[in-house]
This record gives C-alpha cells, structure tokens and sequence, in this order.
C-alpha cells in the first residue's frame, strides 16, 4: 500500500496525494501504445484492471496517509482481522521524493512498527 | 496479535531532474537503510519502455543490492513470465538465490500492460496461457533439477541440467493476482490493499 506518514496529518496526505497522482499517470502511459497492437476496443479493455484500481484512490489515500498513531490504528485493525502475515509499503512512488520517502519510513520504524510489535 | 513482518515494494520510477546514476544509488542506500531498519522484504516491479520502472530488469539491482544487506528478502514483485524464455528465468533466479544467500523471493504475473507483450516478442491473447507455462516450466526444474519443455504448449528445447542450484530448498514464490490463481499454484497471495475475507477463503480453498 503506498503510505505516507507526517506528525502533521495535512502534509501526510499532501505527499500521499501526490505520490498516488504520479503513480497513475505513469501507470496510465504504460497503456499509450495498446492501441497500436489491440485496436481501440481491446486497448480499452486492457485498461480495465488499471480502471479499477484507479476507482479506490481514494479510499487508498485516506487508508494510507496520517500521523504515526493514525497509522497504527489502521494497521491494527488490520492485523486484527488475521488474514496478513506480511505488509508491503509502496514509497517513493509517483511524485513523492526520496526524502519524503525516508521520513516516511524512519517514523515507521521508530513509531509505528514498535508500537504495533509492542500491542 | 501477531505483528506481521514488513516489506516495500518499488517501481523504480524516474524522478525528472534526477539522473538515472543517482536514481539508483539512491535505491540502493533505501534498501540498506531497510535492511538494517529490520524490513523482511524488497520488492521491485517489472515495466518496459516507460519511466514508470527505470530498472525493467530487477535482477541486476537485486544482485548489486545483495551485496550490501545481509537480512532482508528481496525479488521481482513481479517477473513477466511470458515475456521471458524459462531457461533465463530459471538460470538467473538460480544465480540470484546464491547472490542474496537464500534471500530470495519471487513473485511471478503475466503482466498488464499488453504492449510490453509485443516489444519482448510475445502476445497478449496467449499471455495468461504463456504464464502458467511457464510457470510449470520453472516448478519442474526446481523439483528434478533439470530444465525441460516437455509439457510446455509454447517451448520446444532440449532437456538441460540446473546446473547451478539454488540455496533454498523451498523458494517463496509471491502472485499479485487472483486469489484463486494463487491457491491453485500454491503461490503465497499479495493482494492490493487489505483482503477483503471472501478472497481470503477463495485463496485458502483452492
């Protein structure tokens, strides 16, 4: 899930907004060339994965952006459910920056994953 | 509860004002940082001809980044398998577990982006097909030891040894798909976002 994660909520999800916008442009363009090879109609059928993806944004950037005891609320309710015994988290993506990117990670790991292991 | 172990998963994607040198030196200081923070996994994506994924060929950033972390997994999330012959596949996946000292994971797909398809001289109405091919290609020689098309619809080559063994009796092997897909192969599922649990038990009961 891609994740963004500031003290400050507002910057959480202005990274993550941007981080979600620039991965679906690129994601997009990676289709530009489908009609070249499947026609109009099956190019726009091959999108239909992305579609549903793009669909959920979202819902994806409330469930990934926050403060750290927001964050662990979320993965606890998470965790809670027993279905996971593995977390993947998408940052640097899209236009977030690779120092964006480690703040994100450095709070995870100095707040959130001690928090959780600790619950 | 139990605490889930943690993992990031990463296009590589260009950064613009950014040279390509230092996209990925700035890579690889993120999964050393991620290694020594106690992450249990680094996943990269495979894309072509896009700067949605400046590194298309994980394998090379995999084994430049072996050498410099010693605990974390890392692997494609996920390798194109019809976009690649097996015997590649296969010999590079061997050739990474030994790098990464038994470190390595593997997620395999069939892809999404049907021009990809084209570019590496493969198809796109075949490539579902192409990917369970494969993918039997791969499991057979994991199980004997030897390389063979025999029950491969798409490949017709001579039976070779493995000759280069991978570290890991038992790879991981990760599918970013449908659940049922997973379950069927015995693959472990990556799902997008939180499972809802009708996938969950669709994955459990295939």
């Amino acid at each position: 899930m891609v994740i963004a994660i500031d003290r400050d909520e507002a910057v959480a999800r202005d990274v993550i907004t941007r981080g979600m916008q620039g991965l679906m442009r690129r994601a997009h363009a990676v289709h530009r060339w489908d009609a070249e090879v499947l026609g109009a109609e099956g190019a726009e059928a091959a999108l239909g994965p992305l579609r549903r993806i793009m669909a959920h944004i979202d819902a994806a950037i409330e469930a990934g952006h926050g403060s750290p005891s927001k964050i662990v609320d979320r993965f606890g309710q998470i965790i809670d459910d027993g279905m996971v015994d593995h977390i993947v988290l998408q940052t640097p993506t899209g236009d977030i920056t690779m120092d964006e990117a480690k703040s994100t990670l450095d709070l995870f790991c100095s707040e959130v994953q001690p928090t959780l292991e600790a619950a | 509860m139990n605490t889930p172990t943690f993992g990031i998963f990463d296009h590589i994607e260009g950064i613009p004002g950014t040279s390509t040198q230092q996209l990925f030196r700035d890579r690889l200081d993120l999964v050393r940082m991620a290694d020594q923070a106690g992450f249990t996994g680094f996943y990269l994506a495979e894309h072509h001809g896009t700067d949605l994924c400046m590194a298309p060929n994980q394998d090379l950033v995999i084994a430049a980044a072996s050498q410099i972390t010693t605990t974390i997994r890392m692997g494609p999330m996920v390798k194109l398998l019809p976009l690649h012959h097996p015997v590649q596949l296969i010999e590079d996946l061997c050739v990474l577990d030994n790098l990464t000292a038994g470190r390595l994971a593997f997620g395999v797909g069939r892809g999404v982006a049907p021009i990809e398809h084209y570019w590496l001289g493969s198809d796109w109405p075949t490539a579902t097909d192409r990917f369970e091919d494969v993918l039997g290609i791969i499991a057979r020689a994991l199980r004997t030891g030897e390389i063979s098309s025999e029950e491969s619809k798409y490949y017709d080559f001579r039976t070779m040894p493995m000759a280069t063994r991978p570290v890991q009796e038992h790879i991981p092997f990760w599918y970013p798909g449908r659940p049922a897909t997973a379950g069927r192969f015995g693959l472990k599922l990556m799902f997008p976002g939180p499972i809802p649990k009708d996938a969950y038990d669709l994955y459990v009961e295939s």
